[in-house]
């Protein structure tokens, strides 16, 4: 409503971020002022002794206590009213109005200005209030098994965006604005239950029992869960068993019950990322997913730890690619929730889906988990604390070390894992829950030198985070629900790369400005060190708030919110020592620091309308949503989100639309100085004394300042079916990722100056001359462009039979098609195949050819669980249908060469295929289609709980042993990785079902 | 051969028995002293050969004013007796061709006077007929983890008698995989067997007479003319490259050619002399022979090379291909095939017409660094017979050829 104050006309006159504040500035004043005003209305009576009297009596004594009321009402409209026993003690206005008015036929309104209107009901609007308008008090209580109350228990109504926490009596009670909504309860240790108000009677005495999450119980979710969300559509719901069945020792592990997404060999010394529906794998499309772990995302906008600037070559730290999801562990998460189709606009900067990592709260015993396969060692402990008057305090702790391969020890991983998240109750009485969370990651990542090994190239890669966040939500009467998140990260990195390089003597240039210098050379063989500090800071803060509004037939549900992000590198930079660049033909990088790159700074502001109507037998959805994001200071990016959907009966249609954008990464926009050199002399005598070399540097600077956030356009429509016997759901979608980044080459011609001796004594350097002779030579260097498009067309499919309950068998398939084009809008340059005698090479520019990737996938899943046995084993029969990537619209010939001048010259297109640009031709095959036949794999895990809750569990990839083999270009290729196994222990310690 | 010589002894024979008859028939007529001689060609062998036969050499005498030749083979001792000839000067030549040896020798002007029996001493010299220049050594192992594999080199060796020169020779490493495990052979991909093909080769500088094989000595053409024991913690197992007489060097060939030079593996002695690039095709390829086992040719200074003879290489289940130069084995002037075991024969690089078998250096494979080497072998039986050293040249490497521990560069010169 009150976004209409402004007008369109003065937004675009002032400014739309200056706008923009205005509101949420008026927003939070409102919100201010509206909770003064609450007190004022729920002003507090004092009763000073039982009695019994009549509603205008009750009138009286409030206006006695409280001025501040007016009540305007039919006279003798109470006659009828039974008479009102009141208890010595204080009570708020409301709950007094409540107890005055609540046997009769009126409707109460309440004024701004406390004036308090009643009148008579008709028999309709009586018929109206009990289904919609009247606000319903749900209180209830939450047990376990043993009648014991169950504290810390989420009670949430998703639908209203609310929810809230049981108390130590296992208590809870909300305030509904009608009962047709289901609540979700979901405690540590216990399944989740949902519970549909409509059909409980007593809505004030509501009783609900868990139940341990135990493999006695008769279902357990151990697949990826298609779920309505209210963060996303097509989003998929990983809850604790599937984590437990999968013996995820990090998020990469669990995203692999996705549809498209296969088991992977567990190998814990690459980095992994995350792939959200595409056919091919592209630091872009990782760049653009967002992990978001309890309400933070988390940023590596600021990581810089390139190894060399001129390739974002980030070695194990990944740079421009998204999080690393090893550093993500899940000793002490929920759930895990996969949004790949459009996000609520509450989430930004992304372009490729999210991830959002819910993490536990409540009590728990220790729960102590070791994961152990042949090359990764894992163990982790969690609890959780009760800690009655100050909440409740979950901390975990785990530690990962890999080798990477069971025969050699050269890789390592390491890392551990600190978390601590603490739930406080703020104001007693106030509905506020806060949480404080502290997360300490460490990693520490390469390669080791062995002694016996000769060829050096030791690489450490660590990274030490600490990320410390600030979170909740509280009821506001104007705002509705408030929910706040600021979380701020420091990390900590430093890469350590030592490489003994053998193939010297070189001629040593360190130079840091270009021009031509005199050196002598390096011994043999010397070492080359990078040293690369790197501090990525990064804040995060977002208020949103949540408004309701309920009309007839239709339920509102406003979604407001504000975000703020900065991101920068506090690091001291990279100190490269021996690090020669003339080693190799790329720009190499030397000494930088990072202190002079400007911060990432991304204001950005959403909302989101929710309308649902209820129908008969009918229930429609619309989201609509709009995200506004000032990214870098520069760009005003609007990114609408909406999506539709309808239900009829068991039947729902969907379609959904969204546009989301990912600023670049600040490497990308500041990668740093390259250097280039090149030898213009050399003169290696046998005595040292006289050996001397001409090197020339040239130093390429980089200014990518004009590079765009990318842009992401996800369209999909799905239906999913629900009959009594299965659950059936379809999508398709069209997602565009447009302006991704990606280098483009480009030829540099440097001028190379000839020197020749004029006297060479004996013991001393040469004196040497330039000849007058200058020639070009040619390099080429990597020009960031926003060049990077990728057009993704897919179908994902789920499909789960009902539970056959006899044998307690279930069956789950998940497909997923998908067939990506990329296309790099720049051109590829290559010079002459061969060069014979005296000739020049040249520079043919190609086209760069499209690639079109097709993925087409499906798992098959047999569950079978034994819930007298506490067993439960899953089958999965991976089916790759189809992997091809082909090209399409190539030209093995140029369309233009550079000739050594650097001229430009096209070939016009009836030329290209003439002899005379022979060596210009691009092999014959490289365009060659590459696909798989159809090949199946099938993984094994079986999971068997005691009595008292420690669990073991098995996995076998691969079980049978099954690497088929297929005929590429007369060659034969195997399918499928090794067999490969891996055990889980986990055990609880101090579980009252043990006691 | 053999057979023909025996039939021209056999027709002589009878041509002589004619002819005595007839002297004797008319000796008796007239009873006169005839205007005839004797002359006894004896044999000698010139004073550094040992070993080679002087029987059954032939000898024949020209009479230097008829121009009657006369012919006869030596006889166990390396004489051959012409008795009763016409008095006058003679030309007497003697040779004889074997499989291993050219044997010949002159004496002009031997006077044979009436009845008198003239003896001429025939120095006869012997010329071993696996001569020329041949591939002495082929180094490529590498000699330690920090030499790698820059210290590798190439030994061309003279197993003449007299002086040749190298001038304008070319020097092609063979292309092609060899023998590990997941290797193609090349002969799978060109079956052309006229050709050998390379994809790096340089050439020898030079107008003709600028860089010369001694009889019995050798030159080297290095990849650096570098001395690597120099820095190093084991001088002993490194080699000093400085005595090289060709080193490689490539930058600014390529920069001028408009690709990239660059430092790895590339060091310019001003001392030593460079080849002449001729053909790169991967410029990274500083190596110049491929590491571990290399086969190599040596190519004749008429050869020249154009656009033509580029073919393409591409292996069955790759999407690369390489650009090779093709050499025709007619140019060629010696080769050896070294591959990386001994079961690798079917990765054979040359063809059977310039090299019938292969060599390796270990017949497990696993070579690099290991400085083991590829180096001729001593023909001891034509090196005692000549009194230089000469090496085996059977155009089988198999027989030619023997690993050896570390490069013995230089090894056959003193």
């Amino acid at each position: 409503m009150k976004f209409k104050l402004i007008s369109a006309s003065s937004v675009f006159r002032k400014g739309i971020l200056n706008c923009i504040m205005r509101i949420f500035i008026f927003f939070f004043c409102a919100t201010m002022f509206g909770s003064n005003h609450v007190s004022s209305q729920n002003a507090e009576i004092n009763i000073n002794e039982d009695k019994v009297v009549t509603v205008d009596e009750v009138f009286k004594i409030i206006k006695a206590q409280s001025s501040d009321y007016m009540f305007i009402y039919p006279e003798k409209l109470f006659e009828s009213f039974p008479k009102v026993q009141l208890k010595k003690g204080i009570i708020k206005v409301d709950k007094l109005l409540d107890l005055a008015l609540s046997n009769g036929n009126v409707n109460i309104t309440i004024t701004e200005n406390n004036i308090i209107l009643i009148k008579e009901k008709s028999k309709n609007e009586k018929r109206t209030r009990k289904v919609f308008n009247d606000k319903v008090d749900i209180k209830g209580h939450v047990f376990d098994v043993n009648q014991q109350p169950l504290a810390d228990v989420n009670v949430i109504i998703s639908d209203l965006n609310i929810g809230t926490f049981t108390n130590i009596d296992g208590a809870f009670s909300m305030e509904l604005p009608h009962k047709n909504f289901h609540i979700k309860l979901s405690l540590i240790g216990y399944k989740a239950e949902e519970v549909d108000l409509a059909s409980i009677s007593d809505l004030s005495n509501i009783t609900i029992t868990l139940k341990e999450d135990l493999l006695s119980l008769d279902a357990v979710v151990v697949t990826a869960k298609k779920t309505e969300s209210r963060e996303g559509t097509s989003t998929y719901k990983i809850e604790s068993q599937a984590i437990k069945q999968v013996q995820a020792m990090n998020l990469s592990d669990v995203l692999s019950l996705l549809p498209g997404n296969k088991t992977e060999q567990v190998n814990l010394t690459d980095p992994k990322q995350a792939s959200i529906r595409s056919a091919v794998t592209s630091d872009a499309n990782s760049f653009g997913t967002a992990i978001i772990i309890d309400g933070a995302a988390i940023s590596t906008d600021a990581n810089m730890q390139t190894k060399n600037s001129s390739s974002l070559d980030g070695g194990k730290s990944v740079v421009a690619g998204g999080v690393d999801l090893r550093s993500i562990t899940l000793a002490n998460v929920e759930s895990v929730e996969v949004i790949a189709g459009v996000a609520s606009p509450k989430y930004g900067n992304l372009s490729s889906g999210g991830v959002l990592v819910k993490s536990k709260v409540g009590k728990s015993p220790y729960i102590v988990s070791a994961n152990v396969s042949s090359t990764n060692y894992q163990t982790s402990v969690a609890k959780g604390y009760e800690l009655n008057d100050y909440g409740v305090l979950n901390s975990d702790f785990s530690f990962a070390y890999s080798s990477g391969s069971p025969t050699e020890r050269k890789l390592f991983y390491k890392s551990f894992n600190l978390g601590l998240r603490w739930k406080l109750p703020v104001f007693e009485g106030l509905d506020w829950n806060h949480f404080t969370a502290l997360r300490i990651g460490h990693s520490d990542d390469g390669n080791r030198h062995e002694p016996e090994e000769v060829y050096k190239n030791e690489a450490d890669v660590k990274s030490t985070s600490y990320q410390l966040s600030l979170s909740g939500d509280f009821p506001s009467s104007v705002l509705g629900k408030i929910n706040y998140n600021f979380s701020g990260s420091l990390v900590n990195q430093h890469s350590f790369y030592d490489t003994y390089v053998l193939d010297g003597p070189y001629p040593i240039i360190e130079s840091l400005e270009s021009g031509t210098y005199s050196t002598v050379y390096t011994p043999n063989a010397f070492d080359q060190i990078r040293d690369i500090k790197g501090q990525p800071v990064n804040f995060n803060g977002m208020v949103n708030a949540s408004q309701y509004l309920h009309l007839e037939h239709f339920d509102f549900n406003f979604e407001t919110g504000i975000q703020y992000t900065f991101d920068d590198n506090t690091g001291s930079g990279r100190v490269a020592t021996g690090n020669i660049a003339h080693s190799q033909d790329i720009a190499g990088s030397r000494s930088t620091t990072f202190e002079k790159i400007p911060a990432s700074k991304t204001f950005s502001a959403y909302h989101q309308t929710v309308i649902k109507r209820y129908g008969e037998s009918s229930k429609q959805q619309l989201n609509l949503g709009i995200r506004y994001d000032n990214m870098l200071e520069r760009y005003n990016l609007w990114s609408p989100r909406m999506s539709f959907s309808t239900k009829h009966n068991n039947f729902t249609a969907r379609a959904a639309w969204g546009v989301s954008y990912k600023a670049p990464a600040m490497a990308q926009l500041y990668p740093g100085k390259s250097y280039i050199d090149y030898i213009n002399f050399q003169y290696y005598a046998n005595n040292p004394d006289e050996r001397l070399a001409v090197v020339t540097t040239y130093v390429y600077q980089p200014t990518n300042e004009h590079l765009k956030p990318n842009y992401s356009d996800l369209k999909e429509v799905g239906f999913d079916w629900s009959p009594d016997f299965m659950n059936f759901n379809f999508t398709y979608f069209k997602k565009d990722l447009r302006r991704g980044i990606n280098t483009t080459p480009e030829l540099l011609l440097l001028p190379k100056t000839v020197y020749e001796v004029v006297s060479a004594e004996e013991g001393v350097q040469p004196i040497i001359e330039p000849t007058g002779e200058v020639y070009n030579i040619p390099r080429t260097v990597n020009v960031m462009k926003n060049n990077y498009y990728e057009s993704t067309n897919g179908i994902e499919v789920t499909l789960n039979p009902k539970r056959i309950k006899e044998t307690n068998t279930e069956f789950n398939f998940r497909y997923s098609y998908l067939e990506s084009v990329v296309t790099d809008k720049g051109y590829s340059i290559d010079k002459s195949a061969y060069v014979i005698g005296d000739n020049s090479v040249r520079y043919g520019v190609y086209e760069n050819a499209l690639n079109k990737a097709i993925r087409s996938f499906g798992t098959l899943t047999l569950i079978q669980h034994i819930p007298s046995l506490r067993f439960v084993l899953t089958l999965s029969a991976e089916l790759n249908f189809k992997e091809s990537t082909k090209y399409i619209g190539t030209s093995l010939y140029p369309f233009a060469y550079y000739d050594t001048d650097g001229n430009y010259i096209e070939i016009p297109e009836e030329n290209r295929t003439n002899p005379e640009f022979a060596d210009l031709k691009k092999d014959e095959n490289t365009y060659t289609t590459v696909g798989t036949p159809f090949y199946s794999n099938f993984n094994l895990q079986i999971r068997k709980e005691t009595k008292q809750g420690h669990s073991f569990s098995f996995y076998a990839n691969n079980a049978p042993w099954y690497n088929p083999t297929y005929n590429y270009l007369g060659n034969r290729r195997k399918l499928n990785n090794k067999l490969s196994v891996g055990f889980n222990i986990t055990i609880l310690i101090n579980n009252k079902s043990n006691q | 051969m053999k057979e023909t010589i025996l039939k021209r002894v056999g027709l002589t024979k009878l041509l002589a028995i004619f002819l005595l008859t007839t002297v004797v028939m008319s000796c008796s007529d007239d009873d006169s002293v005839a205007n005839l001689g004797n002359l006894q060609v004896q044999l000698e062998l010139a004073s550094e050969l040992n070993d080679i036969s002087l029987e059954g050499i032939d000898v024949s005498i020209t009479n230097t004013v008829d121009n009657a030749t006369l012919s006869l083979t030596t006889d166990a001792n390396g004489s051959a007796l012409f008795d009763n000839i016409a008095i006058g000067t003679y030309a007497v030549i003697a040779s004889n061709v074997t499989d291993d040896y050219t044997l010949s020798g002159t004496a002009n002007n031997v006077s044979v006077t009436i009845q008198e029996t003239a003896v001429a001493n025939v120095e006869v010299n012997a010329v071993n007929s696996n001569g020329g220049l041949v591939i002495k050594e082929v180094y490529s192992a590498g000699s330690g983890y920090i030499t790698l594999f820059k210290d590798s080199f190439v030994e061309i060796f003279n197993n003449s008698s007299e002086t040749l020169y190298a001038d304008g020779m070319y020097i092609a490493n063979i292309f092609g995989d060899t023998g590990m495990s997941g290797d193609t052979a090349l002969s799978s991909v060109l079956t052309d067997s006229d050709y050998v093909y390379t994809d790096v080769m340089s050439q020898i500088p030079g107008t003709g007479e600028d860089y010369a094989v001694l009889p019995g000595k050798s030159i080297v053409i290095a990849l650096n003319a570098v001395n690597y024991k120099e820095g190093s913690f084991t001088p002993d197992t490194q080699l000093d490259n400085t005595d090289a007489t060709l080193e490689h060097y490539s930058i600014d060939w390529l920069e001028a050619q408009g690709r990239l030079g660059n430092s790895f593996f590339e060091l310019d002695n001003p001392a030593v002399p460079n080849m002449t690039n001729i053909y790169m095709f991967d410029e990274t390829n500083f190596f110049r022979l491929i590491t571990s086992s290399a086969s190599v040719v040596l190519v004749s200074n008429e050869a020249s090379f154009s656009d033509s003879d580029i073919v393409d290489y591409t292996e069955t289940g790759s999407t690369s291909t390489y650009k090779l130069m093709k050499i025709s084995v007619d140019e060629v002037i010696d080769a050896v095939d070294i591959l990386d075991n001994s079961g690798a024969s079917e990765f054979k690089r040359i063809p059977s017409a310039l090299d019938a078998g292969f060599t390796y250096v270990n017949a497990d494979g696993a070579i690099s660094y290991t400085g083991l080497s590829s180096r001729r072998k001593i023909d001891e039986v034509a090196s005692d017979r000549f009194g230089r050293t000469i090496l085996i040249d059977t155009n089988n490497s198999t027989v030619d050829f023997e690993a050896i521990d570390f490069p013995d560069k230089y090894g056959y010169n003193n």
